[in-house]
């Protein structure tokens, strides 16, 4: 007898019992666990979506500002032309009276 | 199918046999086999290559089957020291001896049954199974050969009470 095949036959490998693998499926957490670094990645992604997003609000107010500064400018002098001509017309019906 | 599902269709079977081969009952190697691949799926991002993921899931396996042994309740083990060589070679006709082989092999104390899985089912040489085990070359040298002379002692038992 050659006792090292007879071994390697009675000790070959077998098919676990008909499903094995739907019943770890049922036992594995649903979601994967996450390496590491991916959660490095997902905050440096955050951070530069807060801080993006900042600077766009700050841009816009900024703007704003700027625009609202114009119109405030072009009103003074949409005033002052408007007290120029008032003091000419005004001036005109005193020499006509 | 997903990527860990295709690993567990390629490992399943070293890993179940592993166990099975050890504990020789189907439930608890069932047991063993899931738990295993559940550590798995839980330290797949660190495994390197698919060498490293093998040696990891039969070292993983080793390491519960011999918690297991050291649970369980005793067995009537075979004791290595003190047996004689037999003389002659066992003459077997058994058509069960692939079944007795396997029944005397868990017979084994833990760690000599874990070589002799080792050797025969992963067919690792005995270097291989030291750096699995965690053992002296020698030490597995020493385990194999006395395992296998105590395997032929008990065949021999067997076929002159037959």
């Amino acid at each position: 007898m050659n006792l090292d095949q007879e071994l390697r036959d009675a000790l070959a490998r077998r098919e676990p019992p008909l499903g094995f693998a739907a019943r770890l499926e049922a036992r594995l957490p649903r979601h994967r666990p996450v390496p590491w670094y991916r959660h490095w990645a997902l905050a440096a992604t955050l951070a530069v979506a807060i801080v993006g997003g900042g600077v766009a609000e700050y841009t816009r107010e900024r703007e704003r500002r700027m625009a609202a500064q114009r119109s405030g400018a072009e009103l003074e002098y949409a005033l002052s032309v408007t007290s120029t001509t008032l003091q000419k017309v005004q001036k005109q019906l005193k020499d006509t009276l | 199918m997903d990527d860990f599902s295709k690993l567990v269709r390629q490992y399943q079977a070293m890993v179940f046999s592993i166990a099975w081969n050890f504990t020789r009952n189907e439930a608890t190697a069932e047991e063993i086999a899931q738990e295993v691949f559940m550590g798995l799926h839980k330290t797949l991002h660190r495994l390197e290559s698919e060498a490293h993921m093998a040696s990891w899931l039969r070292r993983a396996t080793m390491h519960r089957c011999i918690d297991y042994a050291r649970h369980e309740r005793p067995r009537d083990q075979v004791a290595l020291e003190g047996l004689p060589e037999p003389s002659v070679e066992p003459r077997v006709a058994d058509p069960l001896l692939g079944d007795t082989l396997r029944r005397l092999t868990a017979s084994l104390p833990p760690t000599q049954r874990m070589i002799v899985i080792l050797r025969y089912q992963e067919d690792l040489d005995p270097t291989d199974i030291a750096r699995e085990m965690e053992l002296p070359v020698s030490t597995v040298k020493s385990h194999l050969h006395r395992s296998l002379a105590l395997l032929r002692a008990k065949l021999e038992q067997l076929e002159v009470r037959s």
